[in-house]
């Protein structure tokens, strides 16, 4: 309702400002050709009296005669093709002049809306804010065994994970991102190495809260959201990530939407002695081509020859990008391991639960269900996610039982886990038996 | 402390650059430092394994001086840390004796360059956990003008190293208050908690280099595994080890593609990809020259590293249709990531055959380049007749021209039929080798084949022969004490083979295969020394 009032008040403004031919909008759907039949006819009835002293008696008695005849009619929708009709018709009409439809269409608009705002049948209230709460409460995960795609996100530094915020601002309601390292990128840095699995950033897009106010005496069940998108811009904007610890070469990766343009780096590769250099940098300049997605600059032939045997160093410089004019420089640190190991990265596909009871000793034993199968001279990875219900500090030998009863220790571990005392502690341990 | 001035500041540069080559024997660089700000200076801290130490050196204005050495310019000074790990033999020795002994090898090594000890300029102290430190001044003779200071040494020990300072000063008149200064900085010696090894579980995730996946591959099937590794990617490490060798991406795939045809329906090469995020290892069993495509083990649970979106590199292999855990990978999409490839022993010898890799070090590829080299025209190498071996395979035999040893070697260089090189066979009468005036020509046409016809990573297995070959002669008397360390405690099976005290001997080398052979030559006792791939 609220939206076809904002669109038919823009056609009113359009009709009083530019004395174009005003449109009313595309006509709301109504399948039942019956119903949009009578639809019609009350409008163009409506529209023959507006100016009359009984519009609103009219108005009334042709809602109660429609929807006493259509029970089952989806009352807003029809409503609005009502309303659509009616502006039809008064625009068309050839004997009304531009300053008599904009007059007729307000009068009925204000006849036809001031019980929703006034009246005693009561109105729909609909506000939208940003959740700033945790998300949805999801179904409890199946507690044996969880797709690791499920699992929750590795945790990122505060740095990279963006989040959003809302704000008004000259009436106009913004929803926006922030995201620390991208503003730091802005500034031109200094940005640090990031450390991640897949993604660089983490963050949830916005869930909007959808508050629903119904003081009709009907109920009203909500089928469809629609977004009427006004206009929509691309941000392209490119984003360097320099990973942190890559093997035997910089690599930086692009997590924006607009290519690396004519990249040049100054680097200079030293030892990471903290805070204070004890090994003066030789500087090199490098012409990478443009980056899209990523490039790993292999550092060989840059490393100083005394390092050439460390495990890792620093790579520290500038990076500077985009087209003439509108170049940008970025500085950056971080560092690159110079060996390069294979083997490391089994993905784990299975999410397994464990909770024990804080301040109990005992064995506590978790089906791995679906059991985990290790052929010969195959890896497998899987996730232990130790649960307890209090913050404590737990010793504890973490081991497995194979299908012939042998058992493999995994080792001894001290858990320091931390539970806020206000939690929710619903989460179900289905196939979890203290012994 | 004495305030950093323009003009010392401004000659330091050139003096310290003078000094390069004394600090250099003074020690090595100390490992894993670190620094960290003081109230009036720095605290370095060096967490190496078992030389633990951290040392404060006061200053205001302090700034690296060089990319190599933990050289620092402090104040208009130039102050370098170096540490020395002490001999088995020195363990256990008093202080005092240990520290003489480096101060002795410190004017030793530095004489060639022109420092001397300044007489009376040693001066012993105490550090606060009883040990005792040394300091000695030591100057240039005759006096260089451009470092009038001279420079002072200022030595420790810590667990089982010398931990020493060199400072120096562009103007002589600091060189008090240098030796104060190091003698301070010596005093803040402390030993520091060693590091304790990652955890078992860490290691277990650390993957394995290149290196540690050659060595897994020799316990598995007890023979020493060779890698083609990609030159643009490969790391320092693995370009330093002799088992790998490093050859452009085509080379790679080609040699891949040699391996699998070789090893047939058994075939299982190991093959590290490095997405330029993370390496993974996969076993690539067949290569489909219709689709251009290999179809690889993977060792993952589920899924494969080149499986799309599971590697950074964009590739995207496909589940093989029929059998569980292979994949199908794109020859161009795999070309991008390969790193490496493993090849048991001989099968790196079928695919140098087949693939120019460098196998014949400077002799190069074809018989034409060989004879362009010093081992050809030093010798005069003149061909002297060409046959064919069992494979049909063209064999071009060489003798020397000079006519005192043209009946006693020869030389066959094995080619395909386009002309290069498969093997080459030097033969050597017994009596050549075994004569007493003669011996050191043939040991040094023996070194000169080995040196000239193989790589110069194949020295890692070389080395020992060819020192041998030059060093051990009856008789003969060490002018340089390096010569007789150059000498393996006991002769090597490969230099008894040469002396004819075994029949033969074989090594594998990067890409050849080395064998000694005492056998009959033109009915004649005699010994080859044979390179080869796949004749």
């Amino acid at each position: 309702m609220r939206i076809l009032v904002l669109a038919l008040a823009i056609v009113l403004v359009a009709a009083g400002h530019v004395a174009a031919q005003p449109s009313c909008g595309d006509p709301p759907r109504v399948d039942d050709q019956s119903l949009k039949g009578t639809l019609d006819g009350k409008a163009k009835f409506l529209s023959g009296i507006i100016g009359g002293a009984n519009l609103k008696g009219e108005l009334e008695t042709a809602r109660t005669d429609v929807f006493s005849k259509y029970p089952q009619a989806d009352r807003t929708r029809s409503e609005a093709y009502l309303e659509y009709m009616l502006c039809s018709f008064v625009l068309s009409d050839p004997k009304l002049s531009a300053q008599d439809k904009l007059k007729a269409i307000q009068e009925f608009r204000q006849q036809g809306h001031s019980e929703d705002d006034h009246g005693s049948p009561g109105k729909l209230a609909v506000s939208i804010a940003l959740n700033r709460n945790a998300s949805v409460q999801k179904p409890a995960a199946s507690a044996s065994s969880t797709p690791a795609a499920s699992a929750p996100p590795t945790a990122l530094p505060a740095e990279q994970q963006f989040t959003y915020a809302l704000t008004q601002d000259a009436g106009v309601t913004r929803i926006s991102y922030r995201l620390p390292y991208l503003d730091l990128v802005r500034k031109g840095g200094p940005v640090s190495g990031l450390t991640y699995d897949r993604a660089p950033f983490a963050g949830e897009l916005p869930d909007l809260l959808v508050t629903v106010l119904n003081t009709t005496k009907h109920a009203v069940v909500l089928t469809r959201a629609l977004l009427d998108v006004h206009s929509s811009k691309l941000v392209n904007e490119p984003v360097p990530v320099f990973d942190e610890q890559s093997q035997n070469c910089l690599r930086i990766s692009n997590q924006g939407w607009a290519d690396i343009v004519d990249p040049t780096l100054q680097i200079s590769i030293t030892r990471d002695t903290g805070n204070i250099a004890l090994f003066a940098s030789e500087a090199h300049t490098l012409s990478p081509p443009t980056i899209a997605d990523a490039t790993c600059i292999p550092l060989r032939d840059y490393v100083p020859a005394a390092l050439r045997r460390d495990r890792e160093v620093k790579v520290s410089g500038t990076l500077g990008y985009g087209e003439a004019g509108d170049r940008h420089t970025l500085a950056f640190a971080t560092h690159v391991k110079l060996d390069l190991r294979a083997g490391q990265g089994v993905p784990p596909d299975e999410l397994y639960n464990l909770f024990f009871k804080a301040g109990q000793t005992g064995q506590v034993a978790a089906d791995l269900q679906p059991a985990q199968e290790v052929k010969p001279d195959e890896a497998a990875a899987f996730l232990l996610r130790v649960k307890t219900d209090r913050t404590s500090q737990t010793a504890m030998t973490i081991g497995f039982t194979a299908i012939d009863g042998a058992t493999i220790n995994g080792g001894d571990f001290v858990l320091d886990l931390f539970v806020p005392r206000i939690e929710i502690r619903n989460w179900q341990n289905a196939g979890i038996k203290r012994q | 402390m004495i305030p950093c001035t323009r003009a010392s500041f401004l000659g330091a540069p050139l003096f310290f650059a003078a000094s390069v080559a004394l600090a250099q024997v003074t020690g090595e660089v100390p490992g894993d430092v670190t620094a960290s700000k003081t109230d009036g200076g720095i605290t370095v801290t060096s967490k190496a394994p078992g030389d633990e130490f951290s040392l404060t050196l006061p200053g205001s204005d302090i700034r690296p001086l060089s990319p190599e050495r933990l050289k620092l310019g402090i104040d208009g000074r130039s102050i370098e840390i170096v540490t020395l790990h002490l001999g088995s033999d020195l363990i256990g020795k008093p202080d005092a004796t240990v520290l003489a002994l480096y101060q002795h090898s410190v004017e030793q090594y530095s004489r060639r360059d022109g420092w001397q000890l300044v007489p009376a300029s040693d001066a012993t102290m105490a550090l606060p956990d009883g040990k005792s430190a040394l300091l000695w001044r030591m100057q240039k003779q005759p006096p260089d003008p451009a470092q009038p200071g001279g420079l002072t040494l200022a030595a420790a020990l810590n667990r089982g190293n010398v931990v020493a300072l060199v400072g120096s000063t562009a103007d002589a008149a600091d060189q008090p208050a240098l030796d104060a200064y190091l003698r301070a900085a010596l005093l803040t010696l402390r030993p520091e908690q060693p590091v304790p090894p990652p955890a078992q579980g860490d290691v277990l995730n650390a993957g394995a280099n290149l290196r540690q996946g050659l060595e897994l591959l020799r316990l598995m099937f007890g023979e020493e595994a060779r890698a083609l590794v990609n030159r643009q990617l490969m790391t320092e490490a693995d370009n330093d080890l002799p088992l790998a060798t490093p050859v452009k991406p085509d080379v790679l795939m080609l040699g891949l593609r040699r391996a699998l045809e070789d090893a047939g329906d058994k075939a299982m090469v190991t093959t590290v990809v490095f997405d330029g995020r993370s390496a993974h290892v996969l076993n690539v069993r067949a290569y489909d020259a219709k689709a251009d495509a290999f179809t690889y083990w993977d060792p993952w649970g589920k899924g494969s590293f080149l499986g799309a979106g599971s590697n950074a590199a964009g590739v995207a292999a496909t589940p093989h249709p029929t059998e569980r855990r292979l994949w199908i990978v794109k020859a161009d999409q795999l070309k991008r990531v390969v790193y490496a490839v493993e090849l048991e022993g001989t099968a790196i010898e079928h695919v140098a055959a087949e693939i120019p890799l460098g196998a014949f070090g400077a002799l190069g590829d074809t018989i034409q380049d060989a004879q362009q080299t010093d081992l050809f025209t030093w010798f005069h190498l003149q061909q002297i007749a060409v046959s064919k071996n069992a494979a049909g395979h063209p064999v071009v035999t060489f003798r020397p021209t000079a006519p005192q040893f043209r009946l006693l070697a020869s030389l066959d260089v094995t080619t395909d039929a386009t002309g290069r090189i498969l093997a080459a066979d030097l033969r050597l009468l017994r009596n050549f080798i075994d004569d007493k005036a003669n011996t050191v020509f043939a040991r040094d046409l023996a070194n000169s084949f080995l040196r000239s016809a193989t790589p110069a990573r194949d020295m890692a297995w070389l080395e020992p022969l060819a020192n041998q070959l030059r060093y051990a002669v009856q008789g003969r008397v060490f002018i340089g004490n390096s010569q007789a360390k150059a000498l393996p405690e006991h002769p090597t099976d490969d230099y008894l083979t040469f002396l004819g005290k075994q029949p033969e001997t074989k090594t594998q080398l990067s890409l050849t295969m080395l064998t000694l052979t005492n056998t009959t030559i033109d009915e004649k006792p005699g010994l080859v020394i044979s390179l080869g791939t796949v004749r």
